[in-house]
């Protein structure tokens, strides 16, 4: 049922080199709901985002967009004839531009698909109503922007080119807890207004199985795990997997992530 | 020593130094959109002179010098869509090298082409405007520099105004800064850089058209020792700063210009370290300021 599809990955290797971050991966994100993809650092998370977004090569493997193929076409043409918009982890945002000028990048692209009767009701009014701080800056360089300000621009322009698909990459990552919880509550808010289907990267398990219908678990590369997000809540060798790997890899928990920008 | 002498080979330094930011400014910016540099860029000012010889002049077709400088014009488009579509956009950014390889051999191609069509000689091509030499306070000043001033003056704020105030211009300042980025927020990359490949060579013919004027002569392996300016130059400046080759670039002429002064004056044939100033110039600034002394890596304008 393509109607019901909004990404269909299958068998999906992705390589730099002689690395083999993706292995065979297959996900299924139904339409309108959010669906997460969790796994420890260079997992191969970012990898298949940036592969279904046409970001680096897809080496063997397909993916649908909305029931339709789209392995080969070029990222702009996903983004802007298939509404797939990435939010990627890190460098989101162009730094040498202003406010201003990036969420203009957006509303080019909402134009576009506009254009190609791809109706939203996602303005730049409502773009300055959800992050009031962005307006305040409009015309500052992104470089002088907070880590915070600079996910919610990432975010608000991402939703000017009004979007069918979200793939969101760790949004979390590097800001305050209560910071989170305010962007997580705002992409919520979207999602049910506007008929958009998320794939959502998160390292913070805890926080992406709450927000999420359903949860795939990728480990070097590989998908070994999916099942609705109620039921990974409680698994007890999901908890065990994470805290062993965040430990490992020196990092702290999530709870005690600072705000690391000025 | 005269304060009129000093000002004399300023203003012939000028003269050179506006044509050493010609063929900089689309050289940077094209490396700024794409990351890699062009070697064969420089070549636009063999394509320019002999446009002129082999188009405009007696020995040549005998279209005349209006003719010639419009098909000229036309000409770098058509080379530079032919080089972006055969060349550039086929090789792997990933692997420097190949593009530097690739680009140098387009560069031979070109020059050994018109050289032998040339029977390897130097020829003298049509004038653009006749020449004249205005007196002002005991200087010397000819129109060709005046011309070659104003034109580097205007295309130089021209291209910052594209730049920074029009859609196009924001879309190469995207892919200059952040290409995967540029991709993921429904920008066309590759087009992108086949602009920025065709504002440049368009650039570069101007330059070469006004560098033949004032030489008068066509010579096939011109591009040694432009394109040694144009590394110089866009590297000093930064890469992908087009206000600051021009500043660079006037500035490196005037500075071997003076370097004659200095050999007048010191009873020594300055002449032969003017093409070392560039380059001492270039590993100065590559010691001490690794981005250019007005470049930000990753940011054209
Ligand atoms: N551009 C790249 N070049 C080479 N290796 C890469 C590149 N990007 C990621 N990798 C490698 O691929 C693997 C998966 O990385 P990534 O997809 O970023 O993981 P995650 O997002 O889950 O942390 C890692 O081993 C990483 O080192
Ligand atoms: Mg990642």
């Amino acid at each position: 049922m393509p109607d019901d599809s909004a990404i269909a990955v299958r068998g999906l290797d992705v390589a730099y080199g002689a690395i083999r971050a993706v292995q065979g991966v297959d996900i299924d994100a139904p339409r309108g709901q959010i669906t997460a993809l969790i796994g420890s650092n260079g997992a191969g998370k970012s990898s298949t985002l940036n592969a279904i977004a046409g970001l680096v090569p897809i080496a063997r493997g397909s993916v649908e967009i909305g029931g339709v193929d789209a392995t080969r076409l070029p990222a702009h043409v996903r983004v802007v004839e298939r509404g797939v918009v990435l939010i990627p982890e890190a460098r989101a945002v162009f730094l040498t531009m202003t406010v201003r000028e990036n969420l203009g990048l957006g509303i080019r692209v909402g134009r576009e698909r506009e254009a190609r009767g791809h109706k939203s009701a996602f303005t730049l009014e409502d773009a300055f109503r959800l992050f009031p701080v962005l307006e305040e800056r409009t015309d500052k360089r992104a470089q002088y922007l907070s880590g915070g300000e600079l996910k919610m621009l990432a975010i608000a322009r991402s939703l000017l080119m009004h979007p069918r698909v979200l793939l969101i990459d760790e949004p979390s990552m590097g800001l305050a807890p209560l910071l989170v919880r305010q962007i997580f509550a705002v992409l919520r808010g979207i999602l049910r207004e506007h008929d958009v289907s998320v794939l959502l990267v998160e390292q913070d398990t805890a926080v992406a199985l709450e927000l999420a219908s359903s949860a795939y678990v990728i480990e070097q590369g590989r998908i070994t795990m999916h099942a609705p997000a109620s039921k990974l809540r409680g698994d007890a060798r999901l908890k065990a997997a994470y805290l062993g790997a965040d430990a490992a890899a020196g990092r702290p928990a999530p709870e005690d992530a600072k705000e690391p920008c000025p | 020593m005269s304060l009129t002498e000093f000002l004399q080979y300023v203003i012939d330094g000028l003269g050179s130094g506006t044509l050493y930011v010609l063929v900089a400014i689309g050289f940077t910016l094209v490396f700024g959109v794409m990351g890699l540099m062009n070697v064969a860029h420089a070549d636009f000012y063999m394509l320019a002179a002999f446009g002129l010889f082999f188009l405009g002049g007696v020995e040549g077709l005998g279209w005349g010098v209006l003719a010639a400088t419009i098909s000229v014009l036309i000409g770098s488009l058509i080379i530079g869509f032919a080089m972006f579509h055969l060349i550039l956009k086929r090789l792997d950014k990933e692997i420097m090298i190949a593009f530097f390889v690739a680009t140098l051999g387009v560069s031979f191609f070109l020059e050994n082409l018109v050289a032998k069509l040339a029977d390897f000689r130097v020829r003298s091509v049509p004038a653009l405007f006749t020449t004249h030499t205005y007196v002002i306070e005991g200087l010397y000043i000819t129109n060709s520099v005046a011309v070659s001033l104003a034109a580097a003056l205007i295309i130089t704020f021209g291209l910052l105004a594209f730049l920074n105030y029009t859609e196009h211009g924001q879309l190469l300042r995207a892919v200059a800064e952040n290409a995967m980025l540029a991709k993921g927020v429904g920008i066309d990359t590759g087009r992108m850089t086949l602009l920025a490949v065709l504002i440049g060579s368009f650039i570069a013919v101007i330059g070469g058209l006004l560098y033949a004027n004032t030489t008068s002569t066509a010579d096939p392996f011109v591009a040694n020792t432009v394109s040694l300016k144009m590394f110089a130059v866009a590297i000093v400046a930064g890469i992908g700063s087009v206000g600051g080759a021009l500043v660079v670039g006037l500035f490196l002429g005037i500075a071997e210009s003076l370097s004659l002064w200095v050999g007048v004056r010191g009873g020594f044939d300055g002449s032969q370290w003017q093409n070392v100033i560039g380059l001492v110039l270039m590993v100065v600034v590559l010691m001490t300021r690794p981005n250019g002394l007005f470049g930000k890596f990753e940011r054209i304008g």
